[in-house]
């Protein structure tokens, strides 16, 4: 064929750059996996500076005013602590199933059932009229939650267990079967004389005991229930034989099945405890947050259940971690919807204009995607060279 | 500050942002390219040399007349450097036009990752690749199918929800009409079809065909695009023995017709009833090359099988005791739905090595699975130490003490991610004194662990280490060590130094003596005939799911011909 030069200057004009040298490395250093979550954070910052300035907004001033509205006072605080509660719940119901290597998209769906079945016990407590107290209700709405929403767990996980189906999916799409149920109930059988789209409010012995905050703003029995959980699935990954046999299947199923673990065993627990604590995540909201059942208990634009995958993400599973990851996540939303109410100057006419809320979820996509690019980069080592 | 201030200030960032993308574009281009190539001084290689001839990469090669003269293709020192394996070590190979060439080795000689390499899957880490007399460049599938290297993979890669013609014509664009013509391409494939007798209906949806008929879509795929030389990666694994035969005849056709085939395989009789010559791999290397008629099955099943190392492992003669293990006319199949076991029967007895020769793929892994309860087995009977065990469950198994090293110890022997200790106790966690009650104790697993990793001689920095930091022979000595406790009665090994360094495998060797003088009974499965020979006390062949017995005086030729499937009477050496 005939000369093509140009075809090769073009390609020379690549050679020029400095070249990116990636060799995987046989074992990655236990401080750099470390590092990881925190580094993604930070580099999700400086992405996020990027539209912020933009847009006008000096980033600088808008980081330190949303880290302010968060920690900067005792409201925030208390705000950043109730945030942080459901949170805790829905990526519990994420990290316990990734440890056997499964993902649970459902923990929304799964937190809209728990609500369902404290829901129900608070409804025939008031409608039987009975002046029970609640340290019998509580614990019932609790348990009614916890054993609805692992029910509804269970679907996906016997699916996935007998039949092989793509957990992924099943417990994606049963979340709109959850939300289905939800607005049945509301709108139907269960719902207000008033008219809206709730049920009645709850008697107050249907309501979770409050500890300390602000007028508005309290912390209730889900956080230190929340906390003690935690610790127990933290007990059970490290010290117990079952959490052992969840940790081999989540690293090998095959080594597993050699060892003779049960898989459909794993797959079982795993789910379906992750979905009856991602229920608890619905209970804590109706009977501590709205004290009836409405439409969007969970919050439209950040919804608990799938935050609840991030901060899963960035805690790499790992259960301690998720108190330091959902501390994060529910800062950035105390802060950045404190942000939004602030005036802002823009950097280019100087006019005072504000912070959309999107920069919020702008944030806490960074931090998933600077999480996922950093663990698969921490597995390479990376050098630069120049080629003449 | 008024608004005129502030459009250029806004349009200087804009183009800033701007600029900053397209560099950032240009990067995670060049990223991908490197992380897809991997061969970057090759690439600048690539340029001088296109320089020095005057056409760029391979395009001076299209379309140029083959000539009988010089080998189609040619391998000078190719080698392949995965972390931690040489897959390939400085192969050489030639392939003359117009023939068929059979690739013969045993799992994991490097057949595959030598043929992904060709075909522009992997990158060479050494060597080069000469076509029609041309050094070529192979950095993606798409160079290699332009210059007409086909490929025909071992897992076929087709889309089930398409039809055959849409999956045939899937990628290709010959003209700049953005709409295809299908009825264009489905006669094309007819025609195609016709020729060679590859008759497969070209509007049917792939999931609705046989797997014979797969692999035709796959063979037309490639001659669709006017592929001169066609590698076939074990076409006849997945086949039925009539399938395979109208397979053969194809490929007579294709070779009439003036094609090229590399075939791969580690059948014997088919390579002796298909190709014209043959080149053997053996641990990454080729060990020899000859012409077909100029060899016999035996004699390519030494050399696949080698005679590297002799070791010499010190052994007693010892009488067997009590039958331990009786299996009888047990039938399972593979993976693929095939028959892998036909009847088969052994007996160990107690203080007994019962090596078990044979090609792989003959039923060797199907029936180290059945033995284990990995595997369901759809006839006969398995019995324990005289009780029925047919079909238990792997843990029951293990209770029994039956001990078992897979044939891939990464994929299936170890959890890579998790540490020494929790590997090492895989098998025997459930044992009382690595519990109390519902929690482990991780005391007593990692003193356990200590202590066996002293014993076995484990180089690793600590028991807390993920398996993944330590070497194949080191985590071979760890499967050992976990098998080996508690004492087992029934020890399957299939292929236990396999990829070993030479010290572990002797090693690995006396540790399953000791357990046959402990009264152990031991099947070896493996693929070497040395250690066949030198370990065991009688020595079985497994063909085609079946096993025979092998002669008491019985020596590689004798081996090999039975491993090759023929007939050798007891008392006789051939």
């Amino acid at each position: 064929m005939a000369n093509q030069p140009e075809q090769a200057t073009k390609r020379s004009l690549f050679s020029s750059l400095p070249r990116i040298q990636m060799e995987k490395r046989t074992s990655v250093p236990k401080t750099f996996q470390a590092l990881v979550p925190f580094a993604s954070v930070l580099v999700a910052f400086i992405l996020g500076a990027i539209p912020l300035f933009f847009y006008g907004v000096n980033p600088i001033e808008a980081y330190s005013k949303l880290i302010q509205g968060a920690f900067g006072s005792y409201d925030g605080l208390i705000r950043v602590a109730i945030k942080m509660t459901p949170l805790l719940f829905t990526s519990l119901a994420v990290a316990i199933p990734l440890r056997a290597g499964l993902w649970n998209i459902g923990a929304e769906g799964q937190l809209h059932i728990g609500a369902v079945g404290a829901t129900w016990v608070a409804l025939m407590v008031l409608n039987s009229g009975s002046e029970m107290s609640s340290w019998v209700v509580v614990p019932l709405m609790i348990l009614a939650g916890a054993f609805f929403a692992g029910l509804f767990a269970f679907i996906p996980a016997i699916l996935r267990a007998k039949l092989n189906t793509n957990e992924i999916i099943t417990t994606l799409m049963l979340n709109y079967v959850a939300f289905d149920i939800m607005r049945f109930l509301v709108a139907g059988p269960w719902r207000t004389s008033t008219g809206n789209f709730q049920t009645e409010n709850f008697p107050p012995s249907a309501f979770f005991p409050e500890f300390f905050g602000t007028q508005i703003d309290k912390v209730h029995l889900g956080l230190p229930i929340a906390l003690i959980i935690v610790a127990v699935i933290y007990f059970i990954y490290v010290k117990t034989r079952i959490g052992y046999e969840a940790k081999v299947v989540g690293a090998n199923p095959q080594a597993a099945a050699v060892g003779g673990i049960s898989q459909v065993k794993v797959i079982v627990w795993t789910l379906t405890l992750g979905g009856a604590i991602g229920g608890l995540a619905g209970v804590g909201e109706v009977a501590a947050i709205q004290h009836k059942l409405i439409d969007g208990i969970s919050p439209t634009l950040n919804p608990f259940g799938y935050t609840g995958i991030a901060v899963a993400l960035l805690a790499k599973g790992h259960p301690l971690g998720l108190i330091p990851a959902t501390i994060t996540f529910s800062a950035l939303f105390v802060g950045g919807s404190s942000i939004q109410a602030l005036p802002f100057h823009s950097i280019y006419t100087g006019d005072t204009i504000q912070v959309p809320v999107a920069i919020v979820l702008v944030l806490e996509v960074l931090v998933i995607v600077s999480i996922i690019a950093g663990d698969y980069l921490s597995r390479y080592r990376m050098s630069w060279r120049r080629h003449g | 500050m008024g608004q005129f201030l502030s459009f250029p200030i806004v349009e200087v960032g804009l183009l800033t942002f701007t600029r900053h993308i397209v560099y950032s574009v240009i990067i995670a281009v060049r990223i991908t390219f490197y992380l897809k190539t991997n061969a970057s001084f090759k690439m600048h290689f690539a340029r001088k040399f296109s320089k020095s001839t005057g056409c760029f990469y391979n395009d001076c090669l299209l379309g140029s007349p083959m000539n009988k003269s010089i080998p189609l293709l040619e391998l000078k020192n190719i080698s392949k450097q995965f972390p931690g394996v040489l897959a390939n070590d400085k192969v050489n190979l030639k392939v003359s036009p117009g023939e068929v060439h059979g690739l013969l080795g045993e799992n994991g000689a490097g057949k595959t990752t030598l043929m992904k390499m060709l075909y522009g899957l992997y990158q060479p880490t050494g060597g080069e690749i000469f076509y029609k007399g041309q050094r070529v460049f192979l950095n993606t599938p798409k160079v290699a199918l332009k210059l007409g290297i086909g490929m025909v993979h071992q897992h076929f890669k087709l889309v089930p929800t398409l039809t055959v013609a849409e999956n045939i014509i899937l990628g290709m664009k010959d003209s700049p009409n953005p709409f295809i013509s299908l009825k264009k391409a489905k006669q094309a494939i007819a025609a195609l079809g016709e020729k060679y007798g590859l008759k497969v209906e070209p509007s049917a949806r792939v999931w609705t065909l046989s797997t014979g008929e797969k692999q035709r879509v796959e063979i037309l795929k490639a001659l669709y695009r006017n592929a001169e030389l066609l590698i076939l990666d074990e076409p006849t694994a997945v086949l039925t023995p009539l399938a395979a035969k109208a397979l053969f005849e194809t490929l007579d056709q294709l070779v009439k017709a003036g094609l090229t085939i590399i075939f791969i395989t580690h059948k014997l009789k088919e390579i002796i009833s298909v190709t014209d010559n043959v080149t053997v791999l053996r641990r990454g290397k080729v060990i020899d090359s000859r012409q077909t008629k100029n060899t016999t099955p035996q004699e390519l099943a030494q050399l696949m099988v080698g005679r590297e190392v002799v070791f010499q492992v010190g052994k007693e003669a010892k009488e067997p005791g009590e039958p331990i293990l009786q299996m009888t006319d047990v039938e399972a199949t593979n993976d693929k739905d095939l028959l892998a076991l036909r009847g088969a029967s052994l007996t160990i007895r107690s203080g007994e090595i019962v090596g078990l020769a044979g090609v792989s793929g003959n039923g060797q892994r199907e029936l180290a699975e059945v033995l284990t309860g990995l595997r369901h087995a759809n006839k006969g009977e398995i019995l324990l130490q005289g009780e029925k065990v047919t079909n238990a469950s792997v843990k029951e198994l293990l209770k029994r003490k039956v001990a078992h090293i897979p044939e891939d110890r990464m994929s299936q022997a170890l959890a890579l991610p998790l540490t020494i200790a929790e590997n090492i106790v895989l098998h025997s966690y459930r044992l009382p004194e690595f519990n109390q009650g519902p929690i482990l104790d991780y005391p007593a697993i990692n003193e356990h662990t200590a202590q066996l990793v002293k014993d076995f001689d484990v180089r690793t920095p600590g028991i807390d280490v993920p398996a993944r930091q330590l070497s194949g022979g080191n985590l071979q000595k760890v499967i050992l060590a976990r098998e080996l406790y508690p004492e087992p009665q029934l020890i399957v090994a299939n292929q236990p130094t396999r990829g070993v360094d030479v010290g572990s495998c002797e090693y690995i060797r006396t540790k399953l003596i000791e357990a046959r003088d402990r009264g152990a009974a031991v099947l070896l499965i493996s693929e070497d005939l040395d250690e066949v020979l030198d370990v065991s006390d009688r020595i079985m062949v497994i063909y085609e799911g079946r096993l025979t017995q092998a002669p008491k005086n019985a020596d590689h030729q004798t081996l090999g011909l039975m491993m090759a499937g023929e007939e050798v009477k007891h008392g006789q050496s051939a």
